[in-house]
């Protein structure tokens, strides 16, 4: 049946490819995917483990899905079956790709949780079907080889918890259906997908005849979290009331309702009138003092008429005669508000207030 | 397809151009050009013509439409009251006039310090003024008095809106009105000197004339024969015509009065 998936020399291919492109995602340290460059190398030190401490209880949870996953054991046989087919090499590196080589990685993850040198003879003929992909055969297979026994022989903790990291990651991204590559398959690839109505992604049918007999072991939202990603705080707190965050599109149904609502402008009249309204255009005719209500409400005589707040000056003397002039010049003032004529007057108070000792000392300050 | 070949020749330009818009060269039918022409060349055609864009113009400015307009906002405003049909009319019951500017520009801001200038016309004939109030308010009112039209013109911009302006004017026109009929106490202290215009009842020219007359005509110096001489034709004339020379600019007419008022007087 070819339901389940082909796997081919390219897809292979794809698989190393799609395998180093992961890593460099996920910036996970393992023997397989390695950073940079296409050909394995031994450097996993500069691999740091950030991902170390919380993907600790990954381990476990990923301890649980390999219990509860079924192992393709099919799939050494399929790399066999694949060895004498070569198909053209198709640069499209897709998503379902990863996932059969996921499950390939994933059975040898499993394989790896027992500390042993010994490298199985599984993994190696897994390693053994790579390499024949790969250009430089002998030198890929006997470095894959190498990684595999490192990473068995471990450095305790460390090692482990890197295979946890990328089989994590592995688990994750697998949902365990190399059926889809027949799909994909039956079309011929180098056919572009549209989205016609723009929804920016492509609606599938499914063709059930192919499904009938696959039941999905993984729902894609349901399960044990494997806490690769911080959750967002959103879907950790689901039951908290708080401030509705709008999505795109209520913005923009509001948008549409508002230009329901609204009434475009027929014609450049209507437009003038709902600028107005809006601000946008000034009222005719032009009132200059337009906006100055608050200050149409102060009475002529508190700009005028200032001699009230010289109570508390000397009646008589040099002093009376400046603060005179002061007041007369303030009150000629048309820019200050009353509020800073009087601050002007306060000013000169505390001023003279201050200078009380030399004004005294020269007769000046008389009451 | 241009709109410009689908208007037909009676439609009604004002729904073209409703507003003040820029040319648009497929709405106007009109087969304009501008520009420099180039060499051996005509003007530019209008399809395209930043010049005719660039430029404004009152297409919706038409008669026709400026009589919409006007139709349009005679429901807002009211009709001249057909009392008021002449000038007097109008200064008798509209004495105090006041002036005050508004001022648009296109710019940013709305707001121009010239605005709030206010001034206040009164002629002192509409004012209840007797003869001593008049002199008093011309002499406080000073320069803002103006003897040729016999108006007062108050001016006020010390307050930055023109509602206080306005306030602070009135306020000051009714100072001046006030003021000028109070008599103050120091003013009773005026002298001859003080005087501002020459008053010829007792005068030196009053003294010396009647004391021509009586020894001219050989008459008793008492007071009976001086008021009868005051009350004489000749005497009045020979006392406006004094008055007259003095207190106004000297002119031909004046000059020959003074002379037929002396001769009568002098009996000559």
């Amino acid at each position: 049946m070819k339901g389940s998936s082909v796997l081919k020399m390219s897809s292979l291919r794809r698989l190393w490819r799609a395998s180093v492109h992961c890593h460099r995602t996920f910036s996970a340290s393992t023997a397989i995917m390695q950073a940079k460059k296409h050909t394995p190398s031994k450097d996993n030190e500069e691999n740091g483990d950030p991902k170390a401490k919380p993907q600790e209880s990954g381990k476990e949870k990923l301890l649980d899905l390999l219990g509860s996953m079924k192992v393709e054991v099919t799939s050494k046989r399929k790399l066999q079956s694949l060895k004498g087919q070569i198909s053209k090499d198709q640069k499209r590196i897709s998503v379902e790709s990863l996932e059969s080589a996921t499950s390939m990685f994933q059975e040898a993850a499993s394989e790896n949780k027992d500390p042993k040198t010994v490298v199985s003879p599984e993994l190696i003929s897994a390693v053994s079907a790579v390499a024949k992909s790969m250009p430089d055969k002998n030198k890929v297979e006997s470095e894959l080889l190498q990684q595999l026994r490192k990473h068995e022989s471990g450095n305790g903790i460390q090692a482990k918890q890197e295979t946890a990291n990328i089989v994590d990651i592995i688990a994750d991204m697998k949902i365990g259906k190399q059926a889809n590559n027949a799909r994909f398959a039956a079309r011929p690839a180098n056919q572009i997908h549209f989205d016609d109505d723009g929804h920016g992604y492509i609606h599938e049918k499914e063709k059930n005849s192919d499904f009938t007999g696959v039941k999905r072991r993984f729902d894609l939202f349901q399960g044990k979290r494997l806490s690769i990603f911080q959750v967002p705080l959103e879907i950790k707190h689901p039951d908290k009331k708080e401030a509705p965050v709008l999505s795109l599109w209520d913005v923009e149904l509001a948008k549409q309702i508002a230009a329901v609502v609204q009434h475009v402008p027929r014609n450049g009249f209507e437009e003038m009138i709902q600028w107005t309204r809006e601000g946008k255009l000034w009222q005719y005719p032009i009132d200059n003092e337009a906006g100055l209500e608050e200050e149409a409400e102060v009475p002529f005589h508190e700009h005028v008429f200032l001699e009230n707040h010289l109570e508390d000056f000397p009646k008589h003397g040099p002093i009376r005669h400046f603060m005179e002039l002061v007041v007369n010049g303030l009150s000629k003032n048309h820019c200050l508000t009353v509020k800073q004529k009087t601050e002007h007057i306060q000013w000169f108070k505390d001023y003279f207030k201050q200078k009380e000792d030399i004004l005294r000392e020269n007769e000046v300050y008389l009451n | 397809m241009p709109r410009i070949e689908k208007m037909p020749v009676n439609q009604e330009w004002s729904s073209v151009y409703p507003t003040a818009y820029s040319f648009k060269s497929n709405a106007v039918p009109l087969p304009i050009r501008m520009g420099y022409p180039m060499k051996n060349s005509i003007p530019a055609e209008k399809k395209g013509n930043l010049e005719l864009i660039k430029i404004p113009n009152f297409l919706h400015l038409t008669p026709l439409a400026v009589k919409k307009h006007c139709s349009a906002l005679k429901a807002f405003c009211t009709t001249w009251p057909d009392v008021l049909d002449s000038d007097s009319k109008f200064q008798k019951n509209f004495p105090i006039q006041v002036e005050s500017k508004d001022f648009v520009s296109s710019g940013p801001s709305l707001r121009n310090p010239n605005a709030r200038i206010v001034t206040l016309f009164v002629n002192l004939k509409d004012l209840n003024l007797d003869h001593h109030s008049e002199k008093k308010l011309i002499k406080l009112a000073g320069e803002r008095y103006n003897p040729m039209t016999d108006t007062i013109a108050i001016t006020a911009d010390r307050c930055p809106l023109r509602r206080q302006n306005y306030d602070y004017a009135m306020y000051l026109l009714t100072v001046l009105y006030h003021e000028s009929w109070k008599h103050e106490i120091w003013e009773e202290e005026k002298t001859k000197v003080d005087h501002d215009e020459y008053i010829w009842n007792s005068s030196i020219s009053q003294t010396h004339i009647i004391n021509t007359i009586l020894r001219m005509n050989g008459l008793e110096d008492s007071p009976t024969t001086r008021e009868q001489l005051m009350n004489s034709v000749d005497l009045q004339e020979f006392r406006n015509s004094v008055t007259t020379l003095k207190n106004t600019k000297e002119t031909e007419t004046s000059i020959l009065q003074y002379k037929e008022s002396v001769k009568k007087v002098l009996g000559l």
